[in-house]
Order: structure tokens, then sequence, then C-alpha cells
């Protein structure tokens, strides 16, 4: 495309304002695999600030049954409210009521609680410039059309350098297997919005959606990978909400996208019809499914072997270790035989895997 | 003009001066690369002699001369060489006129005895140029009587004509027919023919037109005649006049809020992508907009782009943009002209708000065979025309294609090299002359798109369109044109890429129309205008189909619309006074929205909403769903306050039945039609405009202010996040409401001369209004918002210089307030990303765009008897590379919101183009 050749984006800082940004956000869901309801209640914040969304806290927030009980869940922190062991009724409509930390009241419109049917399979693909997973899944009642997938990564990934001694209270020790720092996990969630229907198909196959692609060289894919795939079923009203979102979001500002417009969810002020609430409640069953990838697992031309980057070794004498290593850097290993005459030592970074963000526990299902 | 240089007289005697060619008095020049100007001082100041000259016509020159004690004719001979003008000498006054010669002494034999003044050496075939020279002399020196010899000069009488391009013996339409004194004229109507009510008598008879030689005939009225008149085309070698409203008319004619454009005028302009563009010409002209950078859509006097009645050769045209809207799909070859009416629009105009773009394609060549083309890195075109039976029958055919396929293919990035993009359009006219009272036309046109972008959508459309047209001159007093005309738009999307959902979308309207005008000319000072017209409308607005075997679409096909819309009009132009003239007219049009139909049927007081639709009517083929009719009144007045100044106002209403469903930014291709219904009202506007026209400095330089104010009932706007593409009931998503829209708009324009060109500024205002008895029908609380388009302050700055004949260089600055959008103004986190949440629409705007543009020009040597003529034309778009911004948006990557600004064109875009004529 001509455009693409010429055209450029540049940053854009928008213009200060000064309307009202206090908005309260409810992200609610009820889950009829585990009985239980959480809700997340956040303020917006100005989009000049530096300083990430509020939570709301000291609000009082219950589950209306139609017809039926008044189930009030308690604050965890967070802004989030949320109980476990609610005898939710899958045939029944559920609605929400908030009551805010200013006193102001707001109620979510009567919601149906969605059956999802189970995920067939989870599927990768290579390319050249990576992997691609892809969500497979069929409603075998033929009447689910909507649906949403949110997924969490989680992948094992070492530092540069395996230590193997330690040094404590001036001492150098050998470092335990508990105390191992080279094998890490990382876990991250999606945060794209990931929706598809089949209202235009004539049956109710999803087949290979693209979930996520993971490029070619990725930490990700240096040893092994997990994902687990979340999908629920929407109802008409939901997915055109998560479409709508996704639409202001993440594509505009092209030649044919269409003009942003205000997305607002199913939650209201009691008081003021005017007021925007944003986020959306919803509930239903989750399937879940999830998949390992193994370097081995790979075609040779995406395997790409572990780069230490910048990382580099470093040697110090027995007598000065402790001037050398403490805060910045990490003993590796010692050198000399059959006397010990030094200790190898890099940077933090380079031999504890947690600064990368990761954490040495062993995840359960690993 | 004619100046006077020297205020003294001075009383020599040289008694007559008819043989005075040979000796004229000596001068000693001596200059090089001065002006003409200097070179009159220094023989005024040596000789005699006075110039009377206009400085227009010789601003372009340049004298070097070296000629001591030389006749002053031997010097002007030199100075005169090579270019168009000549000078003539009567007791010690020379007159230097451009074209032509000055005539001295009475016609009888003054070709015997007239001296060349143009010399031989210079590269003309003076055999030709002379017998065209001689030609046109011969006809402005000849005195035409019409009428059969009689003594009693009393009273008045209708000449009638028809004015002609001597190359291409086409009737040349606007021209100005007038006589100076009363000043009494008329504009050729679209055959070339005029009609003109004259005291009996003798008078000089002046023609003008755009992009011809201005030429005048002698005429003795005795009685009503005809006397047809052949201009000569303003010929390329030496091409002067670059931007011409009449200069007369746009003061002393009738119309108002009407630019006409010309295909030279075109050429000039600086390019993007190397193609001359008569849409964005008009986009530089004070009251047009564009919406953004690469689009072609007109937004005129703060109307949609949808409201713009576009006509090539009067089938309408509903997509005029190729390749995203950064060509029009007007081949500069094959168009003749075009004028963009803006207010004071005929009753013989009708179906849409703001304006009305007429593009007049051209006729083959009823003479000789030829053609012409051009190349640039983009697109090439090739254009050929002749006479099929000489005189009689002619066929023009231009076809335009793009390589840029080509282009993306050369380039390193992968997505781009699996797109494709490419257009082509082809024109096609026949034209055939029965006889004098009779001539046929039939135009066919063709333009098709294609492109798929890295993704693997790929996007089609075209607009096709045919005509005929019958004119008739019944008499001298009466004529009329019947045309009948069909235009279709269709775009299909599909997608292959994973063969379970492999689609296909089409996307089709056709409309086909028959039309009847006649003028008529019963008494002097009178015009009128009548006709009639019916248009039926079919609409496929959707069609979804699965694509291949092994995809699981299921095709959904939406109802297909139809409706007429029929009009009848009546219009009368009064020329009360030289001073004072009126044109009033009467439209009424009639809309009927047909069956077969399934129309649903919403719960009283609840919003429209897929959960209240509560019933479906269904209706048979053929019957009345919905009707609206109305009368379209139309008015005009010109008031002559003095010889230079005028005073125009108008009043038009119009409607219109069939509205574009758009909810982004520009013109897109998927765009959709939709007929107004029982729930989609037809758009009613209203717009007054007042006008102040003054030419300074005798017609140098012409000036107007032009203001207006615009009332728009029933525009189209639609509810937050409206789905319009396969959408069972549009009235669901899309919302009547209001609009008004008002300016004021200045313009300077220096139409001839070494440096010309026009600045213009304008300022004015766009707003919405949209609200309705449910939260969801109201857009921004109900109250008054800018439109997308809205763009308070433009100015337009157009200069071209010419450095010599071959030459020239041109500038051209455009400036104007970003449009609105709507922004985020908050963010917050949901589904483990940053979201941001919008303002009330269009609260605010984009940054300032501001953009300049160079072009260059050269021409081939002026030989007029060549194999062929060619000319480079050397552009760069964008210059000063700004990033103006086309849009601005924010994305959430990884949980952070970025805002973006989108540049189409991010650096100055240098363009080299090679055009040919043979």
């Amino acid at each position: 495309m001509l455009s693409l050749v010429m055209s450029c984006v540049d940053p854009y800082q928008p213009p200060f304002t000064n309307e009202i940004t206090n908005i309260l956000v409810v992200d609610g869901f009820i889950n009829t695999s585990d009985q239980s309801a959480t809700v997340k209640l956040t303020r917006a914040v100005r989009l000049s600030d530096a300083k990430a969304p509020s939570s709301e806290k000291k609000a009082i927030v219950s589950i209306e049954e139609q017809g039926g009980a008044v189930t009030s869940l308690a604050e965890t922190g967070n802004g989030i409210y949320s109980r476990k062991g609610i005898a939710l009724n899958s045939s029944k409509n559920y609605r929400l009521i908030i009551t805010a930390a200013d006193g102001k009241k707001y109620t979510s419109d009567f919601i149906t609680l969605q059956q999802t049917p189970p995920i067939d399979g989870v599927r990768w693909g290579t390319s050249p410039d990576g992997v691609n997973i892809y969500v497979n899944t069929h409603d075998p009642s033929g009447t689910k059309l909507f649906y949403r997938w949110n997924f969490v990564e989680t992948w094992l990934y070492n530092s540069a350098f395996y230590s193997s001694i330690k040094l404590v209270n001036g001492a150098v020790v050998l470092r335990s297997d508990a105390e191992n720092i080279f094998d890490c996990w990382k876990t991250v969630s999606s945060s794209d919005i990931l929706i598809s229907s089949t209202v235009r198909l004539s049956e109710t196959t999803i087949r290979d959606f693209p979930i996520t692609t993971i490029p070619k060289g990725s930490q990700k894919l240096l040893i092994r990978y997990s994902l687990q795939v979340n999908q629920f079923s929407l109802s008409k009203e939901a997915y055109d909400y998560w479409q709508q979102l996704r639409k202001t979001t993440t594509n505009l500002g092209g030649l044919f996208d269409p003009l942003p417009s205000q997305v607002t969810g199913n939650v209201h002020s009691e008081s003021d019809p005017m007021e925007s609430v944003l986020g959306f409640f919803s509930g239903g069953s989750v399937s879940s499914k999830r998949i390992f990838i193994s370097l081995n697992d790979l075609p040779p031309a995406l395997k790409v072997s572990r780069n230490i980057g910048d990382c580099t070794m470093d040697s110090v004498l027995v007598k000065d270790v402790k001037s050398v290593v403490g805060v910045a850097f990490l003993l590796v290993s010692p050198y000399g035989t059959p006397f010990t005459i030094g200790y190898q030592y890099s940077s933090v970074g380079c031999v504890d895997c947690r600064k990368q963000g990761g954490t040495t526990t062993r995840p359960d299902f690993w | 003009m004619i100046r006077f240089l020297n205020t003294l007289i001075i009383c020599f005697s040289i008694s007559l001066s008819v043989v005075a060619q040979q000796d004229s008095q000596t001068s000693s020049v001596d200059l090089t690369g001065a002006s003409f100007d200097q070179l009159v001082k220094i023989i005024e100041e040596q000789t005699p002699y006075h110039f009377y000259f206009r400085r227009a016509d010789t601003d372009s020159i340049r004298v070097t001369v070296k000629l001591m004690n030389t006749p002053v004719f031997q010097i002007l001979d030199q100075v005169f060489s090579g270019t168009d003008l000549h000078y003539s000498l009567y007791e010690n006054q020379i007159y230097v006129a451009k074209g032509r010669r000055i005539v001295t002494k009475l016609p009888t034999d003054f070709f015997n005895e007239e001296k060349k003044t143009t010399p031989d050496a210079v590269m003309f075939d003076f055999r030709v140029f002379e017998r065209s020279e001689k030609k046109v002399k011969t006809a402005e020196e000849k005195l035409y009587v019409v009428g059969t010899k009689s003594a009693d000069l009393q009273g008045e009488v209708t000449l009638s004509g028809v004015v002609k391009d001597m190359r291409t013996g086409e009737g040349l339409a606007g021209a100005s027919v007038f006589i100076e004194n009363p000043t009494i004229g008329v504009a050729t109507d679209p055959f070339g023919r005029y009609s003109l009510r004259l005291p009996k008598g003798r008078h000089i008879l002046k023609i003008h037109s755009v992009g011809m030689k201005n030429t005048q005939r002698q005429v003795m009225l005795y009685s009503m005649g005809n006397l047809n008149v052949e201009l000569e085309d303003d010929i390329t070698p030496l091409k002067e006049v670059v931007v011409q409203a009449e200069a007369d008319v746009r003061v002393t004619g009738m119309q108002m809020g009407m630019e006409k454009v010309d295909v030279k005028t075109m050429r000039q302009m600086p390019l993007a992508l190397g193609e001359p563009d008569i849409m964005k010409v008009m986009m530089t002209l004070p009251g047009v907009q564009t919406t953004g950078e690469g689009t072609v859509g007109l937004n005129v006097r703060g109307g949609a782009t949808s409201q713009n009645l576009i006509l090539f050769n009067d089938a309408v045209v509903y997509n005029p943009s190729h390749l995203f809207g950064f060509f029009s799909t007007f081949n500069s070859d094959v168009i003749k002209s075009a004028e963009l009416y803006k207010s004071g629009i005929g009753a013989e105009y009708g179906g849409r708000l703001s304006s009305v773009l007429e593009v007049h394609g051209r006729e083959g060549n009823l003479k000789k065979f030829s053609g012409s083309g051009g190349i640039s890195p983009i697109a090439g075109r090739l254009t050929l025309e002749g006479p099929l039976v000489k005189e009689r029958t002619s066929f023009l055919i231009g076809v335009r294609s793009t390589y840029s396929d080509w282009l993306l293919h050369q380039l390193k990035s992968k997505t781009l090299q699996n797109s494709a993009a490419a257009f082509y359009d082809l024109t096609a006219n026949l034209t055939h002359k029965i006889n004098d009272n009779n001539s046929i036309s039939l135009t066919g046109y063709l333009s098709q798109d294609e492109f798929r972008l890295g993704s693997d959508t790929s996007y089609r459309y075209s607009d096709r369109n045919t005509s005929v047209k019958w004119k008739h001159v019944f008499n001298k007093k009466l004529y009329s044109t019947v045309t009948g005309s069909q235009s279709m738009y269709n775009y299909s999307v599909s997608s292959s890429y994973n063969p379970v959902t492999a689609f296909k979308l089409d996307f089709s309207i056709k409309q086909l129309n028959a039309k009847a005008d006649f003028i008529f000319f019963p008494t002097a000072g009178h015009t009128l205008t009548a006709g009639a017209s019916i248009i039926r409308y079919t609409l496929a607005p959707g069609n979804f189909q699965p694509k291949g075997t092994e995809s699981l679409s299921i095709p959904d096909v939406l109802q297909q619309e139809q409706a007429v819309e029929s009009a009848i009009y009546a219009g009368e132009n009064f020329e009360i006074n030289p001073k004072l003239s009126v044109y009033f007219g009467m439209r009424y049009s009639l809309y009927t929205y047909l069956g077969p139909r399934d129309v649903y049927q919403y719960t009283t007081g609840q919003p429209r909403q897929e959960n209240t639709l509560e019933d479906t009517t269904r209706y048979a083929t053929g019957k009345r769903i919905a009707d609206y009719s109305g009368f379209e009144p139309r008015a005009s007045l010109r008031l002559v306050l003095s010889k230079n100044s005028s005073l125009k106002m108008s009043y038009n209403r119009m409607r219109q039945y069939i509205q574009m469903l758009s909810n982004t930014a520009a013109i897109t291709p998927i765009d959709i039609w939709k007929l107004s219904d029982s729930y989609v009202k037809p758009q009613v506007g209203d717009q007054v405009s007042f006008g102040y026209y003054k030419n300074l400095k005798g017609n140098v330089i012409e000036a107007s202010v032009e203001t207006y104010y615009k009332i728009i009932q029933n525009t189209v706007d639609y509810k937050n996040g409206a789905v319009l593409l396969l959408n069972h009931h549009l009235e669901t998503d899309v919302l009547n409401g209001n609009g008004k829209a008002y300016g004021i708009e200045f313009m300077l324009r220096k139409p001839a001369g070494r440096l010309n060109g026009w600045l213009s500024y304008t300022y004015s205002r766009t707003f919405l209004q949209t609200t309705g008895a449910y939260s969801s029908e109201i857009i921004n609380q109900g109250k008054f918002y800018p439109a997308s388009y809205d763009k308070p302050h433009a100015i337009n700055f157009i200069g071209n210089y010419k450095i010599n004949r071959r030459f020239n260089f041109s500038l051209s600055m455009v400036y104007s307030t970003g449009r609105p959008i709507t922004l985020p103004i908050v963010k917050y986190d949901l589904e483990g990303a940053g979201r941001v949440y919008y303002s009330d629409r269009n609260q605010y705007r984009i940054p300032d765009y501001f953009r300049t543009d160079l072009s260059f020009n050269i021409e081939g040597n002026h030989k007029i008897k060549k194999l062929k003529h060619s000319s480079w034309t050397i552009a760069v778009y964008n210059l000063m590379g700004r990033h103006n911004a086309y849009s601005v948006y924010f994305v959430s990557r990884n949980g952070v919101i970025n805002g973006y600004k989108l540049s189409i064109f991010g650096q100055a875009i240098p363009t080299i183009t090679y055009n040919f004529k043979f």
C-alpha cells in the first residue's frame, strides 16, 4: 500500500483535558465452574496521569439472583470483592449491585449465565517467523455463537551463569538445589481482546482461531513454554461490548478505521443515567486447556540457542572476595585445582534469573 | 488594460502613417534582460512615439537588444520575435497587442498592405501559422452583416450561434459572448450555443473562453440572424493563460459560487504522484475542503462528501477515487473542464445537497487524428482521438493504468510484497453530427480498483457509466437535450486466508436516468429553461457468500432496495436592465421507495433496537413503502454596481434521497449507500449566499467575497459503535439529525500574466445536532457539535511564475485547521491491559495542516509542426516533508497506552512525469 510506503507514525501527546475523569470501572464475573463471584472495582484516571488507575475501596458489592437471594461479596483488598461457594443456578439471571465509597449506587443489567463448551484443542504451528498458537472449539448444541478467550503463558528460562556457590557472612558456601537461581518461571497474562463469533458460519465451529504468536528467538522458546487458554461463551451484549472495546483501543486511526466512540458496559448509575460507568459484568462457566512446547519440539529453523548477551565473568582472589562480591555481584564458581585460588563472579542480572521478572518456584503444572 | 505611458502629448505632425512601417523613427537601445517597460521608456524618450499595451501581455518578455540608430520597427520586430505580440502604428501611437494586430485602418484591402510582424527566423512553420493567423484576423476584421439590409435600425433583435473550438470543431461551453457598450452578454450553454438580444446596428462582439484565445467579431445587425464563431486554442507552445475565470464574467455574469477549472490549470498544479488531477485543483478553491490527505472526497461549504453530485458527461459517479483516494478517477487527457457549483445552483440540478461538480469530457477531434499521453512512476495514460467521418463523426478513447503493483513488489518489506494495488480507467466517446440541428454523443466510462494489503483481505471496486446525449435545435430560440444514462457502482471484499471462514461480500448500486432539458430564448433578456427527469435506483446492499468448498460461511443476503426519483423544473433568467438581472427556478421532486421488501416495525415508545423489533410488514414488488416529495426553489440576483464591481445573492433548496453511510473519517470504497426509507428520511438543505465581486486594476486582479449560511435537515448520524456492514436493520444504528453551516470566503486572483495565481482565505463552520427520545439516540447530550470535516480556517495559495516560454514554475501552499477528532480522556485497566475511554464526539482537533508543493514544467521546443509535442513535469509534493497528521490514535499494547499521529506523506515526494501529444 502506498500510504504504508510513505506514511509515518509519530508519538502523539494529547492535550490536557478538564473533563470528569474519575469514572467507576467494574470488571465482574460470576464463575459457575467453581461457584464463585469476583468483582474488581477501579477508578479511571486522566490519560496524562502517570499513576495507575486506583482501586475502589470500602464499597459494598453484592450479587442478586432475579427474584431470589442477594449475596454480598467480601472485600479482599486492591478493590477486589469476591466470594466462593455461592449456590449459583445456571438457569437464573443475576445482576450486580454496588454502593461506591462515596455512597452512589450502581446496578448492572440482569445477565444470563453462559454454559461454555469445552475447548477441542489448542494447536500450534510454525512459520519462518515463529510459533503460532490456535484454539479450536465447537458447540454440539449449536447455540453458542460468541466466544472470548484469554490465556496465561508460563515459560522456563535460565540466567546466563549457573551459580554453585554463595557468600554467607563472609564465607563461601555451596548453594543448595533449593537456592537455585538459574531456573526461573515467568508467567504473563494476555492483554489483547480475543473474541470470535460463528454467526456467519453454518456450523458453530471455531477452527484455528489465532491466539498468539511467539517470535523466533524469544526467551519463551529457549527451553520450555506452556500456555493455558481460558474460553468463555458470551451473550450477544457481551460480545458487542468486547468488540467495541477492541475496536476503540486496538485499531484506530488507519485509513479505513471507524471513528472512535464511547464504549460503556452494562452497569449504570442509579441516580444519574448520563453518568458513564465502564467495564462489564458477565457470568458462566469457563473451559480451559493447557499446552506445552519444548525446544526439542521445534523445527531446526526455530531452534535458537541461548545467548548470554553482554554477560561476562570476572575473577577475584580468595582474599579479595569480600570486597568485590556483595549486592551488585554474585559468585558463580571457584577456580584453581587442587586448591581454590579464587572465584569467578558476575553481575547479579547475569546470575540471578529472578532479576528478569520470573520466580524460582516451580508451578504446580510444570 | 490600455495604459498611457506618457502624459506629454508631443505634437509632431506626421500626417498619416499607413506606410510608415518602412520609415519609422530610429532609436538606440542597449538592454540586457530588461523589462518591456524599460524598452518603452527608452524608445519614448528618443522618439515621438507613445506605446499602448496591456502589461499582462508583455510582462513575460525579457528584452536583450543592442541596436544603434535602428528603426523602431526593426527593434520591435526583434523583441517580439517568437512571441505572440504584434504592433501597429497610428499617428505616433504604437499599439501592442497579443495574438492580433490592432487595426489602424479600414478593413478594405488590409492584408495586401499588412506587414508581417513576425519575422521568418523563428521556428514556426509559417505556412500553417500564417494561414491560421490570417483566418483569425480576417474573421476579426471582417464586417459580418447579419440579416437583410434595411434602413430601420430601431429596436432589438436576436443574434444566436455556436462558439466552437477551431481545432476540434467541438462546441465550447461557458464561453462569454458580449458587447461592451452597452454591456450585454451571455455565456454559451453546454453545447457552445448562445443567443443574445442586441440593439440593431454595428457592434463589436467579443468572445472569451477559458483556455482559448480571445476574439471578436464586427457585426452589422439588421435583423435576427446567426453567427458562428470558432475560437483558436491558446496553443501549447505559447500557452499564456493559465488560470482564467473569464475576467468580465466573474463580475458581470449571473452565476455566483461557481468555480470553473480547465485542463490547463490542472496541469500547472504541483501534483502528488505525478498525475494531474481535477479534484485536487478543486480542493484548493475557497469553500472546498477535504478530510485528509489521500482522499478525494470533497466537503463543499460544510457538506458531507456524499452530498456532491458528481457528473461525468451527465452520468453520476459514485466513487471518484483511485488507489485509496490518491488519484481521482478522471483522466486529465479526456477532460475538457469541470465546474463546481457551491451556491446559486440552477433548477436543472438536483439530488444532492451541497454542490454539483460537473465534469465535461472532451469530444474527439473532428478534423484530424491525434493522441496524447503521459508516463509517471506510478501510472501511464494514453488517449487517441480523431474523426471517423471528417467534420461529422469523431471518437475519443483514453486509458490509464497503474503499475504500482510492480512498485510494491520492489520493496523490501514482506507485508508490502504481499500487497497489491492496481487500478485502471477507460473513457470512450463517440460524437456524431447528424446535421446542423442534431447531434448525438455516446460516452462510456469504466474505472476499476483492486487492492490487497499485507493481510489477505482484498478489495475491488468499480464505477461503470454509460450515457447517450441527443442535442436538438428546434429553431434559433429553442434547444433541447435528451439524455439517457446508466451508472453502476459496486465493490467486493473477499478473504480466503482461513478456508473455513473464507468469504466474498458484494455491494452494488445501479441507477438509470432519463432526462430532457429545454432552453428557450423568447425575447430580449429572457432565458427560459425547463425539463424533467426520472431516476430508478436498484441497490444490493450486501451479499455475503462463502468462498471455496471448505468454507463454512453462511450466505447472508441483504434485501435489495429500489426507488424512483423524478423531478420537473422550470427556470427563468430575466435581465431586467443591464445592471439588474434575476433568476427564479423551481424544481419539484418526488421520491418513492418501492417493494419488494420486508420492513421491520419496532415497539412504539421504545428506542429502535434489535430487541424492540416487533413485527415485519411485507411489501410486494412495486408497492409503495414510503413517499417523499417537495418543492426546491432556487433564486439568484445580480446587481452591477459599476463597470467592475457587482453584488450577487442566491438562495437554493436541495433534496437528497440517497445517503451514504460511513462512520470512518474518509470516503472508503466500502462505504454503504442507503436509499431513504420510512426510517431514514431524505436530507433537505437550504442555503442563502451573498457575494461581492470587484475587479481591480482593470481586470488584472479579481477580488471577491462570498458568504453563506446553510441549514440541513435529516443529516445522517450514527449511534456509538454503529455497525453498518451487513446490517439487516440499519435503522437501529442510523439516526437523523440536523446541521448548520456558515462561512465567508475571500479570494484574490490574478488570472494572467507572467505571475499568476490566487490566494484565498475561508472561515467556515459546520455543526451537527442529533437528539432523540432515548439516551442511545442522543449524541453529545443533544448539543450541536462540530462535524468531522469542520475546519474553521483555510488558506490556499497557488502561484505560477513563467521564467520563459519553456520553463514555468509553480508553488502551492495549503493551510487549514486540523479536523475534529474524538480523543481519549481517561485510561483504565480491564482484562489485563490499559484501555481508554473517549470524550464526547469531535471535541478535539488534530494538529493544523500545512503543506507546500512545488512543480516545474519544461516544455519541449516550440515548433508547431513536429511529430509530437512533449513536456516534462518535475514536482515535489510536501516539499518541507512536514508530518501532517492524518489522524491520531491510541493503542493499548502489552498493557501500555500510547498515542500516535499517523501522517500519510511523511516526507517530500518527488515525481517526474513525461507528457506527450501528437
